[in-house]
């Protein structure tokens, strides 16, 4: 475990100076989110200015929403970055080297990448959450399963990335796969009761971002069920367990198959 | 004219090669229609008007954005940028080819086989949601509209390019410009929501700007809410922006090819 | 004790085909048509330590897919294999720390940063303590002359420099058994000829028992005394190098420069003395059968314009040409 750590941390370091070998790529991807950011939230404060409540949340509800979305969004982008790259580093062989190296192949091609653009907006988005969060009233238990069930979410797209990553060394057909996932990951920026049935059940239980987004911010807000929350946790611990199943399976594949 | 002609059917078969990731593709298109057809069906679920916005004409409005979408913004001359960063430009630059007509032909083959299978969708997710439908009959109108949606298309073939071409002097990093573009896209393009739900002021300033001539300036021509002398000036900001991003263009190609060091694996 | 066993290693591939055109792309989504190929088929040898050997053959010989088994990348469909007493594919990490693989075309540097990074993170994946990775490093270093170039970006560097580097980060935790897939493919001469001093150093300096693909037979011919001539997933051939050219080379290349011209008469009549593989004035080389050589060497002299000749055994090239073509033999 703690050789993992290291590993991974010399990776990480590697990662960021890569990415400060430009800072001009640095300067426009930074703009690029913070504008993307800042003109989500304004669009929300207009929206306010015309109408109520949408779906029954008012403005500091959905603007919620909205952050616990962009924070756990670019969490799992800043940790799993690598998983972009996994196609061009399968279609190349340069998977090969991981597969030969005395530790897990997902370490590099999941967790190898760390992403310092999102850690240096990060603090953006922490900070504006927690200006939210003090408009919003709630008690220490909301507030801890709201923590419960943000790492739930982030165990969930640890369990889609690894799938993502199997399924991409089980055809290398497709090459946007994870980007697929990205556009279903935006059906969760607000809560998922804006869709109608049945796909609301859908988003919430199948793919599922609304267990990843809607129910952590719902449980700081007294909005969910211990019932919710339990089916949460398992499909969470499932979700994980079958998605290493699958990669295990994948690189099974791999081995008795490419060449 | 016909070398041009061989990359667009090449350009279509490669389309069909690749079947799961152009059903997946598709896929992504119609994610992006539900979430945001479905964004603003929850916000005028109890009626009433938003910024002179009612149900009906706020559905209208995004229905016909998002076929539009489909038609205007779908775009392959990202790659354009990733030739340039690792090198594989110069197979282009060795051939007598025009390297923006030859992204311009693939960009255009894209669009015709997204738009063969966007009519599909479009039908079935017409069932599916039910969406308010304006049909314009004004002939007029409609010929001015279908002038502006491929003056749209030129547009944001030349805005993407011009991101693109950044790699010359950033290999690797021009995906932050296209980034930055697609968030443009969003939110000054029309995407996201119509933006006259925008106060005067900074209104009149966003259509200053090339983007809201993506989308939003076609739609809006569509459904008749453009008129008069504002039709005449949104047509000479677009061809204003197209002059300027073309030469725009030439200078970073110019430039561009001089810093271009071919670096590679 | 042999390091390396293989016996009866056999490896298929299922290849689907598709009939031309978009109805055969619709009836394959839903019916294929599979057929097996045999990329490595019932091939054994056992390697012993601090071997230097060389794998031969043309492309889809089957010799990535072999090494490739032996690094634990493939499952094989049959067979045994043991490489320092392990089972490749279970891919234990005990097993893993012993063994390095080198892809010729292949790249595991980090292509942003100094190859020193590349080797610092292979130090902690390889676990690998920090005086033996600094030694170990500095003799790599100095023995491929690559010491100023450590801190230079990789995208920096040119092929030969890059392969160099390949190469360290994949000796930096000193593994007993090496396999090299093509590393000299793409380099110039200078280049392949400097990484191969290096492999026969390495191998003679560590003992490190080393598997070799190539292309190029000058790699084979300086660096192996052991060849393994594998076509079509078979061994047609596995001993010494010098048995090749004994057991096959039924042939001897006269090389002859001439006075002068020659007339017409005594062109054609080369043709019956044996075939002519090259002839540009004033060289010429003739192919004859073995016993013949003595025999057609005393006719040149006599009657053509000779001015030197020389009887040489056939260049390896041809010979493994030969075993390729005339499997029979084997």
């Amino acid at each position: 475990m703690k050789r993992y750590l290291i590993i991974w941390l010399r990776m990480t370091l590697n990662s960021f100076q890569t990415i400060l070998a430009s800072r001009f790529g640095i300067i426009i991807f930074i703009f690029g989110k913070l504008l993307r950011f800042g003109l989500y939230l304004t669009f929300i404060y207009f929206l306010y200015t015309g109408t109520k409540g949408v779906v029954g949340y008012d403005r500091n509800k959905m603007l919620l929403f909205l952050l616990n979305f962009s924070f756990l969004g670019a969490v799992g982008q800043m940790l799993f970055r690598e998983a972009y790259r996994f196609r061009t580093k399968l279609v190349s062989g340069e998977f090969d080297f991981d597969l030969v190296k005395p530790v897990h192949p997902l370490l590099k091609n999941l967790a190898g990448g760390f992403d310092l653009l999102d850690l240096l907006t990060m603090p953006v988005f922490i900070y504006v959450l927690y200006k939210v969060l003090s408009l919003i009233n709630f008690n220490t238990s909301q507030f801890i399963f709201y923590g419960l069930l943000f790492m739930n979410g982030l165990m969930i797209m640890f369990a889609i990335h690894v799938s993502v990553l199997a399924f991409g060394i089980i055809t290398t057909e497709v090459d946007h796969l994870v980007m697929v996932y990205r556009d279903l990951e935006t059906m969760g920026r607000f809560p998922v009761d804006i869709y109608r049935e049945p796909l609301r059940q859908f988003l919430t239980f199948a793919v599922p971002v609304g267990i990843m987004f809607t129910f952590p911010v719902k449980a700081i807000l007294g909005l969910l069920s211990w019932q919710g929350m339990l089916a949460a946790f398992i499909l969470g611990g499932l979700s994980c367990y079958f998605s290493l199943r699958f990669w295990n399976f994948a690189v099974m594949k791999y081995s008795s198959a490419s060449s | 004219m016909r070398k041009y002609l061989t990359v667009f059917t090449v350009s279509w078969q490669n389309g069909f090669v690749y079947r799961l990731n152009f059903l997946l593709w598709r896929l992504r298109s119609v994610i992006v229609i539900i979430t945001v057809y479905y964004f603003w069906d929850a916000v005028f679920r109890n009626g009433g008007v938003i910024f002179g916005y009612t149900r009906d004409k706020i559905l209208t409005y995004v229905f016909l954005t998002l076929i539009l979408r489909s038609l205007i913004l779908g775009q392959r001359s990202m790659d354009a940028a990733g030739e340039i960063s690792d090198g594989r430009l110069s197979n282009y630059l060795l051939k007598p080819l025009n390297y923006h007509f030859y992204w311009f032909t693939r960009d255009l083959a894209d669009k015709l086989l997204n738009m063969a299978f966007s009519v599909i969708e479009i039908i079935l997710l017409y069932f599916i949601l039910q969406p308010p439908v304006f049909l314009q009959t004004n002939i007029f109108i409609l010929i001015y509209f279908l002038l502006t949606v491929i003056l749209a298309v030129i547009l944001n073939y030349l805005l993407g390019n011009a991101s693109s071409y950044f790699s010359f002097w950033t290999p690797g990093n021009a995906w932050g410009f296209w980034f930055l573009y697609l968030v443009f896209q969003d939110f000054l393009g029309g995407v996201a929501f119509p933006l006259d739900i925008f106060p005067k002021a900074a209104y009149g300033l966003i259509m200053l700007l090339p983007f809201p001539y993506l989308l939003y300036y076609p739609a809006n021509i569509y459904l008749g809410k453009i008129s008069g002398a504002d039709i005449f000036q949104g047509f000479i900001i677009m061809l204003f922006w197209i002059g300027i991003i073309i030469w725009l263009l030439r200078q970073e190609w110019r430039w561009g090819l001089k810093n271009y060091q071919a670096e590679g694996r | 004790m042999a390091l390396i066993e293989v016996k009866y290693l056999s490896k298929y591939y299922q290849v689907h085909q598709k009939e031309p055109g978009l109805t055969g792309s619709i009836r394959s989504l839903f019916h294929r048509k599979y057929y097996d190929v045999k990329a490595v088929d019932g091939v054994s040898f056992t390697i012993d330590e601090g071997e230097l050997v060389g794998f031969i053959g043309p492309n889809g010989a089957g010799k990535t897919t072999t090494l490739k088994t032996l690094s634990g990348l493939l499952y094989p469909t049959g067979g045994e294999v043991s490489v320092l007493g392990y089972i490749p594919w279970k891919r234990q990490p005990e097993f893993q720390k012993q063994f390095a693989l080198v892809m010729g075309q292949k790249n595991q540097l980090w292509w942003d940063l100094p190859a020193i990074e590349s080797f610092i993170l292979n130090k902690e994946i390889y676990e690998v303590p920090k005086e033996k990775y600094e030694t170990t490093l500095n003799e790599l270093a100095e023995l491929l002359d690559v010491k100023d170039l450590l801190k230079v970006q990789v995208r920096k560097l040119s092929l030969g420099e890059r392969m160099k580097m390949e190469l360290i980060a994949a000796l930096i935790h000193s593994p007993k058994v090496l396999f090299l897939d093509e590393p000299t493919i793409g380099l110039d001469v200078v280049a392949q000829k400097k990484m191969r001093d290096f492999i026969k150093v390495y191998n003679q300096k560590y003992r490190s028992t080393i598997i070799l693909t190539s292309h190029y037979m000058d790699d084979v011919k300086e660096l192996c005394k052991r060849v393994i001539i594998i076509d079509h997933g078979k061994v047609l051939f596995d001993g010494l190098l010098e048995d090749i050219v004994r057991k096959y080379a039924d042939h001897k290349n006269i090389t002859v420069i001439l006075d002068r011209e020659l007339d017409r008469r005594q062109i054609e009549h080369l043709e019956t003395l044996g075939g002519v593989r090259e002839f540009i004035y004033p060289k010429l080389i003739l192919q004859v059968p073995r016993e013949n050589s003595n025999r057609v060497a005393s006719k040149l002299l006599q009657s053509y314009p000779v001015a030197d000749l020389n009887i040489e055994e056939s260049e390896i090239e041809d010979i493994i040409r030969e075993v390729f073509t005339g499997k029979d033999m084997a």
